[in-house]
Order: C-alpha cells, then sequence, then structure tokens
C-alpha cells in the first residue's frame, strides 16, 4: 500500500526521531512510503493567528503537492485537521480550490486512524512489559474524534499494563502561539498534565501529536527529569523488536 | 473593584499564581464536571446528549431568526397579563429606568437577585451613586462578593475562590458576623441577615432566564430562594433582561431550562423554577402590585446583524463551558474583566466592546474546543475566536481591531520562509545555527526574545544537525518527485 508522508514542521525540524521511527515501522509493515520533499508548513500557524492570506497560500501549496496522491499519513492530528476540515473553510470563497481542498481532504489521516481503520491494523506485534497511559490530544480527540484508535493499538502491545490518566481528555497547555503568549497559564496548565502523569503510576506516557510532545516533555525535562513522554509510533517502532523477541 | 479586559495577563498570572497554592478550582470544577455529566446521562449515551444539544440548539437559532416578532410578540402578551414593558437602547437608559422607578415608587430599599447583565450595565453602583436607596445583594455569592468588594467569581457555584476562614473573616470583618468554622452557621447568618431585608423592601430587581412569548410571562431559575423572596415580597418587582432571552412558548423554555441547570449545577431541576404571569389581581393577597420589565438592547441588535455574529446571542448561560476551559479553571473569573467569564463570555464582549479591549480574551486560547463540545445550545466557540483573530490581524475599523504590526511582519516573514522549501531549508540552518549557542546537553533552557517567554517553564530540545528531509535524502530514499520521473 502506498503511503505518502505528510511530515509536520515540527517534526522535519526538531524532533526528527519521530519522523524516523515513522519510517522504520512503516516499512517494516510492508507500507510502500513516498516522500515529497517541496513540503513544508500545512499553514496552521498562520491560520490560528488570524493570517487568513498566508494561510490560504500554505493550503494551496500544499494542495498542488499532495492532490495526487492515493493516502497521505502524518503524525500529527492538528496538521490532519488543518487539511482535513479547515482548509475546506478557508478556501470557501474560491470554488475550484474548495473542489480540490475536499477531494484531497478525503484522503488525508493521522497515523493511528490510517493503521486502525484504512490498513485494519492493530496490532504491529510489539512487546512492553510496565505500565503506560495515553493523553489524548485535543484536535485528534475533538476534531478528527479519533479516540479509541491508538488506544486500540496500545491495548494490542504485548505484556502492556495500560493505566487510567486523569483528566486525559484536557489539553497540555500548548496552544501554539498561545504557550508563548501567555506562558503562566500554559505551564500551569501543562503542570498538571505531568502531576496527572505521575500520580497514574505510568513509565511512559504515550500520545500522539509532536506539538503536545514538545510542550509536555519539555516541561517534564525541566521539573521531572526521569519522566517521559512519547509519540505513539516511536513507542510502537522502540519495542516492536522486543515484542518480536518476546 | 473594577475590571477591565485589558488587563488581563497581569490578573490572570496573580490568578494562576494563587491556584497554585491550593489547586481547589479544578478539583471543585471537576466535581461539578462529573456531577453535570451524570445529569446529562438522562439524556442517553453521548450521541442521544448530543441530540438534546441539536435539539436546544436549534430552538436557540429559531429564537434568533425570529427575535423581533417574538419580542413583540412578549410585549403584547406581557401587557396584557398587566406587566409594564420598557426598552432601553443601553445600560444608561436601562439605569436611569430603573431610577425613576425608583423615584415613582419612593422605594427605600431593594434586594436583587444575581444578574449578569445588571453587572454588564452596572446597574448597582449607579443605583448606590444616583439614588439614596439601600440595595441588598439577595445572592449568597453577589453578597459575599459586595462585602469584599470584588465582583462576583462564579456562574454556578458560589464563592468557589475563598474557602470558609476567608468569608467568616469578610463576614467578621464587614457584618460582625461572630467567628466560627461551620459553613451551615454561615449561611445561617447570611439567611437571618436577608430574610429582614426581603421583608422591608419595597422593591425586588432580578434578571430574567426566559421571557415567553407566547404566554408573556417570565422564568426565572435558582437554588437560594433570593429571587422567589424578590419577586414576591416587595410590592415592586423591576425584572431586567436583554433582548435575546425571548423564546417562543413554555416548551421551548422549559427543554432550555432542563439543560440549563443539567450543565450548571448538575440538577434536573433547580430548586426554584418561578413562571411569573404579571403582578397580583386585585383580589389576590401576595405578590408585587407593579411589575416593570426592562429590555436592553446594548450593542445587540448591532451584533444581531452579522449572520453569524448573531449566534453568539444563543447563549442561556449555563457556565459549562467556563468548567470545561482548561484556561479558566487556572485563572478563575476576575482576568477576563467582565460579567461573562469564560468561553461564552469571550465569545460575546469582543462584539460588544470591541476587539482590541477584549484581545486577550480569544487569544489566551488553546483552541482545544472543549467549550464547543460541551456547550449545550452549540455554540460553534472555536470558529468565533477565528474570526476575531483574523479581524485582528487584518484591523477592522467596525469591530474595532487594530492590525499588531509587529505580529503582522514576524508572520508574514514566516510564511515568506515557509513558502518555498530551499528557502525553508535555508532559514532551517540559520535558527540551527543560532540556537546553537544555547545549547547544554541536548537541550536548550533559555532563549531571547522572541522566544524566551516558553523557557519560562519549558526546555526545548536542540534543533539537530539532520532534519528529517536530511535524512530522507542520506539515507539515500528517493524523493516522490523523482519516484515519478522514474516512472
Amino acid at each position: 500500500m502506498k503511503v505518502s508522508l505528510f511530515i509536520p514542521c515540527s517534526v522535519d525540524a526538531i524532533l526528527v526521531d519521530i519522523g524516523k521511527d515513522m519510517v522504520n515501522l512503516m516499512t517494516r509493515l510492508g507500507f510502500d512510503l513516498v516522500y515529497h520533499d517541496e513540503q513544508t508548513c500545512c499553514g496552521q500557524p498562520f491560520y490560528t493567528s488570524g493570517y487568513i492570506k498566508e494561510a490560504k497560500n500554505a493550503a494551496k501549496k500544499f494542495i498542488e503537492i499532495f492532490e495526487h496522491d492515493e493516502q497521505i499519513v502524518s503524525l500529527s492530528g492538528s496538521c490532519v485537521n488543518m487539511v482535513k476540515n479547515e482548509y475546506p473553510k478557508i478556501l470557501a470563497d474560491e470554488p475550484d480550490w474548495l473542489e480540490r481542498a475536499l477531494k484531497l481532504s478525503e484522503k488525508v489521516f493521522e497515523f493511528s486512524q490510517f493503521m486502525v481503520d484504512v490498513a485494519g491494523i492493530v496490532d504491529v506485534k510489539a512487546g512492553f512489559a510496565g505500565k503506560v497511559a495515553y493523553h489524548n490530544s485535543c484536535h485528534l480527540l475533538r476534531a478528527l474524534g479519533v479516540k479509541e484508535q491508538p488506544i486500540q493499538m496500545l491495548a494490542a502491545v504485548q505484556d502492556i499494563e495500560l493505566v487510567p490518566l486523569n483528566s486525559a481528555e484536557e489539553c497540555c497547555g500548548f496552544g501554539g502561539e498561545f504557550s508563548i503568549k501567555y506562558p503562566y497559564i500554559s505551564e500551569s496548565i501543562v503542570r498538571d498534565k505531568a502531576k496527572n502523569f505521575i500520580a497514574s503510576g505510568a513509565q511512559v506516557l504515550v500520545l500522539a501529536e509532536p506539538n503536545c510532545l514538545l510542550n509536555i516533555n519539555g516541561y517534564l525535562h525541566r521539573y521531572h527529569p526521569g519522566y517521559q513522554a512519547k509519540h505513539i509510533v516511536s513507542f510502537l517502532a522502540e519495542n516492536i523488536e522486543r515484542g518480536a523477541k518476546l | 473593584m473594577k475590571l477591565s479586559p485589558r488587563m488581563f495577563r497581569k490578573v490572570a498570572r496573580e490568578e494562576v499564581a494563587e491556584q497554585e497554592q491550593s489547586n481547589n478550582r479544578v478539583m471543585l470544577a471537576s466535581v461539578a464536571n462529573d456531577l453535570c455529566d451524570t445529569a446529562m446521562s438522562y439524556y442517553g449515551d453521548y450521541s442521544e446528549q448530543d441530540k438534546a444539544r441539536e435539539i436546544a440548539g436549534n430552538i436557540r437559532h429559531n429564537n434568533l431568526q425570529n427575535l423581533a416578532e417574538l419580542l413583540e410578540w412578549f410585549e403584547l402578551n406581557a401587557t396584557l397579563n398587566g406587566m409594564n414593558v420598557l426598552w432601553a437602547e443601553n445600560g444608561e437608559e436601562a439605569c436611569q429606568m430603573v431610577e425613576e422607578i425608583i423615584e415613582e415608587h419612593e422605594v427605600k430599599t431593594i434586594t436583587k437577585g444575581k444578574s449578569m447583565l445588571m453587572e454588564e450595565i452596572d446597574l448597582a453602583n449607579y443605583i448606590k451613586s444616583r439614588t439614596k436607596t439601600t440595595l441588598h445583594e439577595g445572592d449568597l455569592e453577589g453578597f459575599i462578593a459586595l462585602q469584599n468588594d470584588t465582583i462576583r467569581f462564579n456562574t454556578a457555584i458560589p464563592t468557589l475562590n475563598l474557602d470558609l476562614s476567608e468569608i467568616v473573616e469578610i463576614l467578621n470583618h464587614r457584618q460582625n458576623m461572630p467567628h466560627t468554622n461551620e459553613a451551615s452557621e454561615v449561611v445561617d447568618y447570611i439567611r437571618e441577615f436577608l430574610r429582614t431585608k426581603f421583608k422591608q423592601a419595597d422593591m425586588g430587581i432580578t434578571g430574567v432566564n426566559f421571557a415567553v412569548a407566547s404566554t408573556g410571562s417570565l422564568l426565572l431559575l435558582e437554588n437560594e430562594g433570593n429571587i422567589r423572596w424578590s419577586t414576591s415580597a416587595p410590592k415592586v418587582h423591576v425584572a431586567i433582561m436583554s433582548i435575546e432571552k425571548v423564546c417562543a412558548n413554555l416548551d421551548d423554555a422549559f427543554y432550555l431550562s432542563s439543560l440549563i441547570s443539567r450543565n450548571c449545577t448538575g440538577q434536573s431541576i433547580t430548586t426554584y423554577v418561578s413562571l411569573l404571569n404579571g403582578p397580583a389581581k386585585k383580589e389576590e393577597k401576595d405578590g408585587p402590585r407593579e411589575v416593570y420589565v426592562i429590555i436592553v438592547d446594548n450593542g445587540r441588535s448591532e451584533v444581531y446583524l452579522d449572520d453569524e455574529f448573531r449566534e453568539a446571542l444563543r447563549c442561556i448561560r449555563c457556565g459549562r463551558c467556563a468548567v470545561k476551559c482548561p484556561v479558566y479553571l487556572r485563572i478563575g473569573a476576575y482576568p477576563y474583566g467582565n460579567p461573562y467569564p469564560g468561553p461564552s463570555g469571550t465569545v460575546l464582549m469582543p462584539l460588544l466592546l470591541g476587539l482590541d479591549e477584549t484581545k486577550h480574551l480569544y487569544q489566551a486560547c488553546t483552541l482545544c474546543g472543549a467549550c464547543m463540545e460541551t456547550c449545550p445550545v452549540e455554540i460553534p466557540h472555536l470558529d468565533f475566536f477565528q474570526r476575531y483573530r483574523q479581524l485582528k490581524a487584518s484591523g477592522d475599523k467596525e469591530y474595532e481591531a487594530t492590525s499588531n504590526i509587529w505580529n503582522k511582519m514576524m508572520f508574514e516573514s514566516i510564511a515568506k520562509g515557509m513558502d518555498n522549501n530551499k528557502r525553508y531549508e535555508r532559514a532551517l540552518a540559520g535558527l540551527r545555527a543560532y540556537t546553537k549557542n544555547f545549547v547544554t546537553d541536548n537541550y536548550i533552557e533559555k532563549m531571547p526574545m522572541p522566544l524566551a517567554s516558553w523557557f519560562i517553564a519549558r526546555d526545548l530540545p536542540e534543533i539537530p544537525s539532520q532534519s528529517f528531509r536530511a535524512y530522507w535524502q542520506e539515507e539515500g530514499f528517493r524523493t516522490a518527485k523523482e519516484v515519478k520521473e522514474d516512472e
């Protein structure tokens, strides 16, 4: 199955390892990966800060690059939401572009959504003997309605013990420009997320959103260096070898 | 203490610090949330609850579509019921009307129920400064807030921000209430105090939950009894409402009421439900002799003109969005600087006060969507915030939005850098080289503006020497373009 990689800026620039993990995992599972190196940003930061012209340009460029692909998969529910749900809104006044946006919209998926709903893969044959908690990222949960898919994939990991996370559906406090403009409020929110993670007794906090990862791990690295959040793709990729041996 | 949304950042920072000491607010809100979830389960599972929200949203949408007709219909029926219906274009006019009623009936003491609209038009201060009348706040939270010279803090749960000892301290200082460690004694004290006032008052002022057009009635919901007192004991009752409070019939009003109580306090019905149909008839012993309904516009009919913004007027003030909002939970009501703290007010206030004045309200939002998900009348909060941000970014005179030139330049230049992958790669290389100066052990712990504030609470991993695109190339994987060329 052919899959086109939609790599969020934060993954391309900073969280490169998550991107590599996605390549390793999906190649191993037999997917034929393609990558457009013309891709840059989906335009979400411009859009959420109100710069609609810039967001439109980014959207059009993205559509041109990706519209001929069969399936487009990303590691970020937030970026997928931008392409899937917001592009048609911001291009609503340009009928030709709107049509192209709507066509593209049907072909874009977040990783776990794609694996479970499209490829039908729940069990990647990984193993992890330990406690894991899952954080529901906002756009993934509320904008894309992806709630069960990552949990199903985690539950299929051999020997894993999924533990509940208090306020798992509450925002981590990132919010893009919000985290820079209102750092004290943002800190207060992420602090509670970290607290709930630690109280859950989990060794790893798994999530499926690079930006939440930057935020939560940024906080944990400073105040609770022993604790770490992991992107689901990294968690699965890292434990797939162990799973094979188990 | 007069607060303004402009002071948002400063007040929010103080409130965050206080919240971190206790964590009470987050804990209590989660209790309130659970109660509301349980109360909503009356409708069935989540999809059934969604249907209830859709029905309620449609009721409100239809009410608003027919707003002018419903208001006239209400006026007609309320007048037939013997009420005096008055129309106020703005807050000042509404205050003057109340003043005239006070003079006409030689009112000496007033008791008042909780009303956000009265706070919006600052009626209590107007009465205090312009008349000799004594005004008693009948609502528990309002009563304590008044003694403390602050504003009301929460939509539903009284004095969420104060613990018992603080309340005792305030009442001891201002009212000479004896010291106690028992909450019930505090409540008894306030009840005794207020009862005498309710009995003596010659006028009661309340808000309105719904004005019912088909019957000309007023529907009021409460749990404390102060509204029942204020609307039945004094000889004059003044009800004050904003134009969007009207709904077509009793079915609409009760359906919506059920969603208010379930989403506000987690009750299937509030302790008191008052359906008022005008003054006491001649042969009746109890009830007010005169009832006035003041219908206040205060900028709303202008909001109404825009089809999308009109839906801001859907709100039925249950306050559920606030207890779901990660920002509100950390900062509480004060930073918002307006009578409608939390997401619902952030939908409405920018349209009433202008986008510059209220910029922090719609910018201090993570766009998590929890408000929108839970709203019982399906207000699309994020669409509003998105549109406000767009108007603010481009500048708009009508909505009093001034573009911030530095912010604009920054985003335009980032957009330009992202417009082309070669340019993006150069920019990334530049950023990598620059940030290298701040790296220790693979992490950045501090950086200058404009990123400085990120590092107040968080570190950032260094920018690796190899980007994803470089990795792809160096691994020898082919790009989509190359694959296509081969085919």
